[in-house]
C-alpha cells in the first residue's frame, strides 16, 4: 500500500496540474471573446460582397457571356484539399475531428478515381500528413500568430492562380466552424471554382448596372476578394473554434483533477486512521503484556 | 442618401450624406442623389462626403468596390482610414521606404504596381491630415 508520504506527493502534483489547467481555460476564454469579436465584425464585409456576386452573377448568366475564369466548372480530375488546423494542441477533439475527416475525404475522393493533393495551414495537420508520409503541396506555416486579411488573401490568390493555371478543378476547404463557445462543426466548402449562384433570398432580379469600368473589370476586381474573404472568414471562425475547444477541455481537465484530489485525500486520512489505530493498538498491546 | 464604408476586418461607418466624390479606378466620381445604379472598382485615393447638415469628412481607401443603388451606397474597400487614424510619422516612414524600393524595382513588374498604390496611399493619408 502506498505510503502517506506518496500519497501526499501525488495530491501535490494533481493540485498543481489543476492550476495549470485553470489558469489555460482563462486564457482561452480571454481569447475566445477576441476571436468572437473579431468574426463578428469580419462579417458584414463578407456578407456584403457576397450579395453583390449573387447579383453580378445573375446578370452574367442572363446576358450568356462566357463566365470568368474563377467561375468555370470544368470536369474534376484534379482536386486540391486545404486542411486548416490549430498551430497548437490542447484542445480537445479539435484537430482529431478534421484529420479524421480528412482521411475520409481522401479516401472519398479515391474512390471516384480523382487526384488530390493536399495543402495545410495549421502545424497540427501539416505533422499528421508528414507522419503519415502524404505529400503536401505546400504547408502554409505561422499563419495563427497576428492573423490577418493580407495572409488570407496571399493564399487566395495562389490557389487562384493554380485554378487558372489548369493544375487544379476543385478547391476544398477542411475547416471547424464555430458554433458556439461549445461546440464547433467540421465543415468542408468548395473554394474554388467560386460558387456564385448560392444566391440568398433577396438577390434583386437582375438590376441594370453601369460597370465602371467594365462588368469584367467589376468581377476581376470582386472575384478574388471574395474568395480572399471567404478564407479568411475560416481562419477567424476556426481561431475562435480552437480557443472554444480548448477552453472546454480544460475545464474538463481541471475537473478532472478536482475529483482526482477528493479521492486522494479520502484515501490519505483512510491511510492516516489505519496507521494511528495500528500504533494505539500496538502500544495497548504492549500495556496489557506488562502487566 | 445612405453611405456605409465596410472594410475586411470590420465595419468603418455608416452615415447620412448629401454628396459623395469616390475615387474609382478610373478617376474619381460624384454620386448625388438619385444617381443610376452604378458597381465601380475602387482605386486609391481621398473618399470625402458631406453629411446632410454637417461638415466634409475625408477618408482615404483603397482597393475594393463601390455599389451605388437606390439612394444607398456601400462602398467595400480592402483598406479604409479616417482622416484621425493616420499616423503621420507612420506614413512618413512607410513613404520613404516604398520610394527606395520602388527605384530598385523594374517599371512594369506586378510589383511595381502594388508599390505605386500603396505609395499612392500614404500620399493620401497624409494629404488628408494635412489639409486639416
Amino acid at each position: 500500500m502506498a505510503t502517506l508520504r506518496d500519497i501526499r506527493k501525488r495530491i501535490r502534483t494533481v493540485q498543481n496540474t489543476a492550476k495549470i489547467t485553470n489558469a489555460m481555460k482563462m486564457v482561452a476564454a480571454a481569447k475566445l471573446r477576441k476571436a468572437q469579436e473579431a468574426v463578428e465584425s469580419a462579417r458584414p464585409y463578407a456578407r456584403k460582397l457576397h450579395r453583390l456576386l449573387s447579383e453580378i452573377a445573375l446578370h452574367a448568366e442572363t446576358a450568356g457571356e462566357p463566365p470568368h475564369p474563377l467561375l468555370e466548372r470544368r470536369a474534376t480530375d484534379q482536386v486540391e484539399l486545404l486542411v486548416m488546423t490549430s498551430d497548437r494542441g490542447l484542445c480537445g477533439g479539435f484537430n482529431s475531428n478534421i484529420l479524421r475527416r480528412a482521411e475520409r475525404f481522401l479516401w472519398e475522393q479515391a474512390e471516384q478515381h480523382r487526384e488530390i493533393r493536399v495543402s495545410t495551414i495549421g502545424r497540427k495537420g501539416t505533422e499528421h500528413f508528414r507522419r503519415k508520409k502524404q505529400p503536401l503541396r505546400q504547408a502554409y506555416t505561422g499563419i495563427f500568430d497576428a492573423l490577418n486579411y493580407t495572409k488570407a488573401k496571399t493564399i487566395a490568390d495562389e490557389l487562384s492562380r493554380y485554378f487558372i493555371a489548369d493544375e487544379v478543378d476543385a478547391v476544398y476547404l477542411l475547416f471547424n466552424e464555430f458554433k458556439s463557445a461549445i461546440s464547433q462543426q467540421v465543415t468542408v466548402v468548395q473554394l474554388l471554382p467560386i460558387q456564385a449562384a448560392a444566391a440568398d433570398d433577396t438577390a434583386t432580379s437582375a438590376v441594370d448596372f453601369q460597370y465602371e469600368p467594365s462588368e469584367r473589370g467589376i468581377l476581376d476586381a470582386l472575384l478574388p476578394r471574395y474568395l480572399a474573404t471567404e478564407l479568411y472568414q475560416a481562419l477567424l471562425e476556426s481561431t475562435a473554434s480552437e480557443h472554444g475547444a480548448r477552453m472546454t477541455a480544460m475545464e474538463n481537465a481541471t475537473r478532472n483533477a478536482k475529483d482526482m484530489t477528493q479521492k486522494l485525500t479520502l484515501q490519505l486520512n483512510r491511510a492516516r486512521q489505519a496507521q494511528i489505530t495500528g500504533e494505539l493498538m500496538e502500544i495497548i498491546a504492549g500495556a496489557e503484556a506488562l502487566r | 442618401m445612405q453611405l456605409e464604408i465596410v472594410t475586411p476586418i470590420r465595419p468603418l461607418l455608416t452615415a447620412e450624406v448629401s454628396d459623395l466624390v469616390v475615387p474609382g479606378e478610373a478617376g474619381e466620381f460624384g454620386v448625388l442623389p438619385g444617381h443610376k445604379p452604378l458597381l465601380a472598382q475602387l482605386g486609391t485615393g481621398v473618399l470625402s462626403f458631406r453629411e446632410r447638415g454637417g461638415g466634409a469628412t475625408q477618408l482615404v481607401v483603397s482597393g475594393g468596390l463601390a455599389e451605388v443603388l437606390d439612394d444607398r451606397i456601400t462602398v467595400l474597400a480592402e483598406y479604409a482610414c479616417r482622416a484621425d487614424e493616420v499616423d503621420l510619422a507612420a506614413e512618413q516612414a512607410d513613404q520613404a521606404k516604398l520610394e527606395e524600393k520602388l527605384r530598385s524595382t523594374a517599371l512594369l513588374d506586378d510589383d511595381a504596381h502594388r508599390l505605386q498604390h500603396e505609395l499612392e496611399r500614404t500620399r493620401a493619408s497624409m494629404a488628408i491630415v494635412l489639409r486639416k
